[in-house]
């Protein structure tokens, strides 16, 4: 009982130390101009608006900031998924001249501080013609992601027992089928967390983005929300009511994928 | 249905010799156990005739044809894994399926033959269910519905029932049994345990170190090992191993060991002479022991009395362990008997189905 209760306590501190700081965000994006500044503790601030909101969507490029971001980031996930999906299963199932290296040339790579990738990543990119586009961005957030995913899914697939392949050879697949049929619906899990991470990674990126996006058409929305302050004040309430609505899709994604993430897909298959 | 012909296939792993030269032949409707202690290359075998390990020199042949480099799915073969391996992600229905739809059967004749198999193994009302919702007796039904509804020309089983509980191991060996006089296919079985080897095949295949040490019926093997490992191997309690020296009295070949001296009958061992006076195998399996209180009439040079050490009573009959000088050996005899710890009794060596093998070789003496 008191160890429920204590369990408990830590819990609804916890959750309060994490929602407050977004509920004050909510709070500011739905005061009205006037009270801006004021030290009210108020979640619902007198004379609540969605003028912020308004403003933000129609006055603003903010629609076309989100979409921007959302197209890097999907397209980060979906590359960073297909390309490490595979990648990951020839890592895990065989062994092949330079195995070792390119696993170690992979996990060497998330070794290198971002800033210092900035500088190569920039000249490439401009010399490929690639400045100001979305190829760009996704390829320079693909090299980041790519790796990071190859090994977490090939941490996976270690686990998946090969009778469950072999099983299916012998049922008449191929191993393309195999691996589509058998391996992909169990590493589900693995796959999930890649990609929100992916996803979490690309959409939140600021610094690559400020170097690579020059055409304010092309902004993905931290670079856009920079533009929102001006020299000499920030629209602190359309500023929060833009922080408000990035926050969603993210939180959307976190509630779809995580029915996946759930522990012990391959539970029952084999004899434990 | 299809014979399996296996010519001198050899298996490497690295320097590691896994299979050496195995020539082999499995009739059509045959059921062939492949039986040995683990790292026999049993189970390196039975992979090699599912595809799913390469051979390293010769061939083997699935019906008449040569699938020496025919992948897994085209080899029209059906496996049952030691731990089952069923999808974890689909239900009964579709682990049972799954095969018939890459074959892209017609979806009523995958539903018939799903059904039918279910009903033979008595999981029809488990169809809907997640591998993860079976018990363990259960999952091992699924996996062989999962082979039994592809009606493959061979069923490759790689010890199915070494995960089982005590009692339904008993139970799903009769049931295999029965299910093979049903389906009338080649299988070629896998397993570590000779009670399954003594059972249920038509024909065993003893193995030890990547070598075949002998084919045959279950119990030409039993009555007439080729050498002491299959001997030993074969049978429960094992086969009884005593040192001992071959001696001519006259017409009379006798066997002397440090406990005890017996005789044997000629007629079993023709080619014996080459081995007087040198050291020998003596083998006699614990049921050839008999209790002299139960064999009144037994021939006095056959006697021998020995030290009771521990008796086993497991209900119809007694194990009784006994020793006399070095040796020590096991008696299997009659509920009934007198023998008591730390009393010395007499028992009967049955001569007649006692076994001799080289001291060098291990070869049975004939």
């Amino acid at each position: 009982m008191l160890k429920s209760v204590s369990i408990h306590l830590v819990l609804i501190a916890a959750c309060i130390v994490a929602v407050y700081p977004f509920l004050r965000v909510v709070s500011i994006s739905l005061r009205p101009g006037s009270a801006l500044l004021s030290t009210s503790l108020a979640l619902i601030p007198p004379g609540a608006t969605l003028e912020n909101y308004r403003t933000l969507i129609f006055d603003k490029d903010f629609t076309i900031w989100l979409w921007n971001s959302l197209i890097v980031s999907g397209a980060t996930v979906l590359i960073g998924l297909l390309l490490a999906a595979t990648a990951a299963y020839a890592f895990s199932r065989w062994k092949f001249p330079g195995r070792r290296q390119g696993l170690v040339f992979l996990l060497l790579t998330q070794m290198l501080p971002p800033g210092m990738l900035l500088l190569p990543i920039y000249i490439m990119v401009v010399r490929l013609n690639l400045f100001n586009t979305y190829t760009g961005m996704i390829i320079a957030y693909s090299v980041g992601s790519v790796p990071f995913s190859i090994w977490l899914l090939k941490g996976y697939y270690d686990t998946i027992p090969r009778e469950l392949e072999e099983a299916a050879l012998v049922d008449g697949a191929g191993p393309l089928t195999t691996f589509y049929r058998i391996v992909l619906p169990l590493a589900t899990p693995a796959l999930a967390i890649a990609g929100l991470f992916n996803f979490m990674t690309a959409w939140n990126e600021y610094m690559m983005a400020r170097v690579m996006l020059q055409k304010a058409s092309m902004f993905t929305w931290p670079i856009g929300f920079q533009k929102l302050r001006d020299q000499f004040t920030t629209q602190w309430g359309v500023f929060s009511a833009a922080s408000v609505l990035v926050a969603i899709p993210a939180m959307l994604l976190f509630l779809y994928s995580s029915k996946w993430l759930i522990s012990g897909l391959t539970l029952g298959g084999l004899k434990e | 249905m299809a014979r399996v012909y296996l010519e001198n296939v050899t298996k490497k792993f690295g320097n590691v010799v896994a299979v050496e030269d195995a020539t082999l032949e499995i009739a059509d409707k045959e059921f062939l156990i492949l039986v040995g202690p683990s790292g026999c290359g049993k189970s390196t075998t039975l992979r090699m005739v599912a595809g799913l390990e390469e051979i390293t020199e010769g061939n083997i042949y699935i019906g008449d044809t040569l699938v020496n480099d025919i992948p897994p799915k085209d080899r029209d073969i059906a496996m049952v894994f030691q731990n089952y391996a069923l999808y974890p992600h689909m239900d009964v229905y579709n682990n049972m399926a799954f095969g018939l739809k890459l074959r892209k059967f017609p979806k009523a004749e995958i539903d018939r033959r799903v059904h039918e198999a279910a009903k033979i193994l008595g999981i029809e009302s488990l169809l809907k269910r997640k591998p993860k919702e079976l018990s363990g007796g259960q999952r091992q039904r699924v996996a062989l519905g999962r082979a039994i509804v592809r009606e493959p020309k061979v069923f490759l089983m790689d010890e199915p029932l070494s995960n089982l509980d005590a009692k339904l191991r008993v139970q799903m060996r009769a049931e295999l049994a029965k299910l093979h006089d049903r389906l009338k296919t080649t299988i070629i079985y896998v397993t570590h345990d000779q009670t399954e080897a003594m059972t249920m095949g038509d024909r065993i295949v003893v193995q030890k170190d990547g070598l075949i040490q002998q084919v045959g019926p279950p119990m030409e093997i039993y009555h007439h090992p080729d050498n002491a490992f299959v001997a030993g191997f074969i049978g429960s309690p094992a086969m009884n191993f005593m040192d001992a020296v071959l001696r001519r009295d006259g017409d009379d070949l006798w066997v002397q060991s440090d406990g005890f001296k017996v005789k044997l009958p000629r007629t079993r061992f023709e080619t014996a002479d080459e081995y007087i006076d040198k050291e020998v195998i003596f083998g006699i399996r614990p049921e050839d022991i008999l209790d002299l209180d139960f064999a009144k009439d037994a021939d006095p040079d056959l006697i021998v009395t020995a030290n009771v050490d521990v008796t086993e009573p497991m209900g119809a009959e007694v194990y009784v362990y006994l020793s006399a000088g070095k040796e020590s050996y096991i008696a299997r005899v009659d509920a009934h008997t007198r023998a008591r710890p730390g009393t010395t009794h007499k028992v009967v060596f049955n001569t007649e189905k006692a076994h001799l093998f080289c001291k060098d070789t291990e070869v049975s003496i004939r």
